[in-house]
């Protein structure tokens, strides 16, 4: 039965390095700004990706989310979900760090928003020339 | 050109296969791991545990129970950090007037029909999500995220005006965000400023009673679980990213004129 889990964690490990490589290419090397931001959002999902998967587990018979599915709760079934559920912790800090990447990634689409409106571009390339033809002699 | 293309893509290749052996070896611990982390063991085993009163957070989801008992200074931290980021797009879109007419253009009829459809679907759900956050997958950033969709979809549909025809200014948007972060802080002080006034002991952020700090929130609705200020926090939590989000897309969909005219107004600065 270990099979499946071990299958999904080599997939999506093998998804998460591939993203990490197109996410820093895109950062470092695409001239346009909002594309870089883009970049930055993959980034920080494929690295959140990962820390869930780390906190995956094996269990008979199947591993469950850490949400407990029975109301009222017995003693057994807290036991049962101790067996079987994933670990907490990953995902409760991955929504401290979704939090803290939208709001790194809605500053930096503000400072986008205004780079277009004042040099009529987000081409990091075309940025200096702009300002080399403004400055005054 | 061609060279440096070479060399970027050899490095980027051999990071991702870097990447992969560290994986692959172990680097983050066994994965799947076949045992709970010990940590994660007494989280889940207390999340919901009436036989364990002095532990237990009474709610039935264990990542909410993280967020906002557990751990929650942590998340309170993290509401700051968005605070803080809306505050700083404030300050880089500062001086920026409402347009002076509000002209709805928009998309097509087909669009905008669609759109009025699943619009009130999408403010019931981010509603529910914050609501049932304690005992369901949910909580309440991730419902005030998809809460802040049906504004944006708005802006997009039927033009940022309709916003401000619905009379909603971004004046009052800030107000409304204070609000709810003012009673964020004073949900965490409840406790210990109750607990004063009855000659008793309390902790900030103290959820359920302990031991030697016998006051706590309402743990049940009825015979429904509560989880007491997990419910609260998830609450407030809706408020506060939905408005703050919404916030920001109005100051990012200001037309380009009144842009113009405060960076130009701005020279002082510079």
């Amino acid at each position: 039965m270990s099979e499946l889990p071990v299958a999904i964690v080599t997939v999506v490990t093998t998804v998460v390095t591939v993203n990490i490589a197109i996410a820093i290419y895109g950062i470092f090397s695409r001239p346009s700004l909002i594309k870089k931001v883009i970049a930055l959002v993959l980034f920080t999902d494929s690295v959140n990706i990962l820390a869930v998967i780390v906190g995956f587990r094996i269990a008979d018979p199947f591993p469950s989310p850490p949400i407990l599915p029975e109301q009222p709760a017995k003693p057994e079934d807290i036991r049962v979900f101790l067996a079987r559920s994933v670990d907490p912790i990953p995902q409760a800090l991955l929504v401290t760090a979704i939090v803290i990447g939208l709001a790194v990634s809605v500053f930096l689409l503000g400072l986008a928003v205004l780079y277009y409106k004042h040099f009529g571009t987000t081409d990091t390339r075309v940025i200096p020339e702009v300002e080399e033809a403004e400055a005054p002699k | 050109m061609r060279r440096r293309d070479l060399a970027v893509a050899v490095s980027l290749a051999s990071l991702s296969i870097a990447l992969g052996a560290v994986f692959g070896l172990g680097g983050l611990g066994v994965i799947p791991a076949s045992s709970l982390r010990g940590l994660a063991g007494s989280v889940l085993e207390s999340t919901f545990n009436p036989w364990s009163p002095s532990l237990t957070a009474y709610s039935l989801n264990a990542v909410a129970a993280v967020m906002w008992d557990y751990r929650a200074l942590d998340t309170i931290l993290e509401t700051a950090v968005l605070f803080a980021a809306i505050a700083g797009t404030a300050t880089l879109f500062r001086g920026i007037r409402e347009p002076p007419s509000f002209k709805l253009r928009g998309l097509t009829l087909v669009v905008k029909a669609s759109t009025r459809a699943v619009i009130p679907l999408l403010i019931v759900a981010g509603i529910s999500l914050a609501v049932h956050g304690h005992l369901s997958p949910g909580g309440g950033f991730q419902g005030g995220a998809l809460l802040a969709v049906a504004p944006a979809l708005v802006v997009t549909v039927f033009s940022v005006g309709a916003i401000y025809v619905a009379g909603i200014r971004a004046r009052t948007l800030l107000k409304a965000r204070y609000l709810a972060l003012l009673l964020i802080v004073l949900t965490s002080i409840a406790i210990p400023v109750a607990a004063a006034v009855l000659g008793a002991r309390g902790y900030v952020l103290q959820n359920m009673g302990k031991a030697d700090a016998p006051l706590s929130m309402p743990a049940w609705f009825f015979n429904t679980p509560l989880a007491g200020s997990v419910f609260v926090f998830n609450l407030l939590e809706l408020i506060a990213v939905s408005i703050g989000l919404t916030y920001c897309l109005l100051l990012m969909s200001a037309r380009m004129e009144d842009i113009r005219d405060s960076l130009a107004g701005d020279s002082v600065y510079e």
